[in-house]
């Protein structure tokens, strides 16, 4: 069976946290190098992994990951701001 | 601070370590049976040092050797998925070399009648035995060595 093609922001959460690759790696409890192939896409995490990735940021799943190509998340924040019209 | 092999390196690698242990194994078996007179030492020192060298870069440098021989509870997801697929595909593999190993026995070729006992059945000997048990160990690593790109170290 073919896995379908997750889409996520952890390279840019962890940036804007200013956290290594390995810092995050032992926060979420895998290897360092899995943290490279998340955040280049190459890997899908299980569910599991993925509620820890979330926990840690303490953002919700949809904010993390998606299923489609995610827009920057300055886009995200200015298309609210305009839906709440300040 | 080492730098890791490429992936065309590792292949290479890879390749020279199954070479040079085929070329260990016919050497000492052609000592063993007589088979040339000379040449089986120089061809067992020369192959045992690229087999020892090529077995220290590909496997040993890269920390492929450790790797695929760690336990499950000190893996991660992802790497327990690297692991299934490279013992998967490992014991395909064993099995076909194991099966063809079989069947040139079975050809009876003239020059493997030194490997039949008095009674002209087929044995193993030791040469190829730990042969078989290398490549039971070594198939998985040489499997990641081969496909991924990033290895780790």
């Amino acid at each position: 069976m073919e896995s379908r093609q997750l889409y996520n922001r952890i390279g840019v959460l962890r940036q804007e946290m200013g956290i290594s690759r390995k810092e995050l790696a032992a926060a979420i409890g895998v290897n360092y190098q899995t943290v490279g192939y998340l955040e280049r896409e190459e890997y899908s995490p299980s569910l599991d992994l993925a509620l820890r990735i979330c926990s840690y940021f303490g953002l919700p799943v949809e904010m993390v990951f998606s299923s489609e190509p995610m827009p920057p998340l300055s886009r995200e924040v200015l298309d609210l701001r305009r839906g709440q019209g300040t | 601070m080492t730098q890791p092999l490429s992936r065309t390196g590792r292949r290479t690698g890879v390749v020279l370590n199954y070479v040079s242990l085929a070329l260990l194994a016919f050497s000492i078996m052609a000592s063993e049976y007589g088979w040339g007179s000379g040449w089986p030492i120089a061809g067992i020192a020369v192959s045992l040092i690229l087999f020892i060298l090529t077995f220290m870069q590909v496997y040993g440098r890269t920390g492929l050797w450790r790797f695929v021989h760690l336990k499950l509870d000190q893996l991660d997801e992802r790497e327990v998925q690297l692991i299934h697929r490279s013992l998967r595909l490992s014991y395909a593999t064993f099995t076909v070399m194991a099966l063809l190993y079989i069947l040139i026995l079975n050809l009876s070729f003239d020059f493997l009648s030194d490997l039949r006992d008095p009674e002209g059945d087929f044995t193993l000997g030791n040469v190829i035995f730990i042969v078989f048990i290398y490549l039971s160990h070594i198939l998985p690593a040489s499997i990641l060595a081969w496909s991924e790109r990033r290895v780790l170290l």
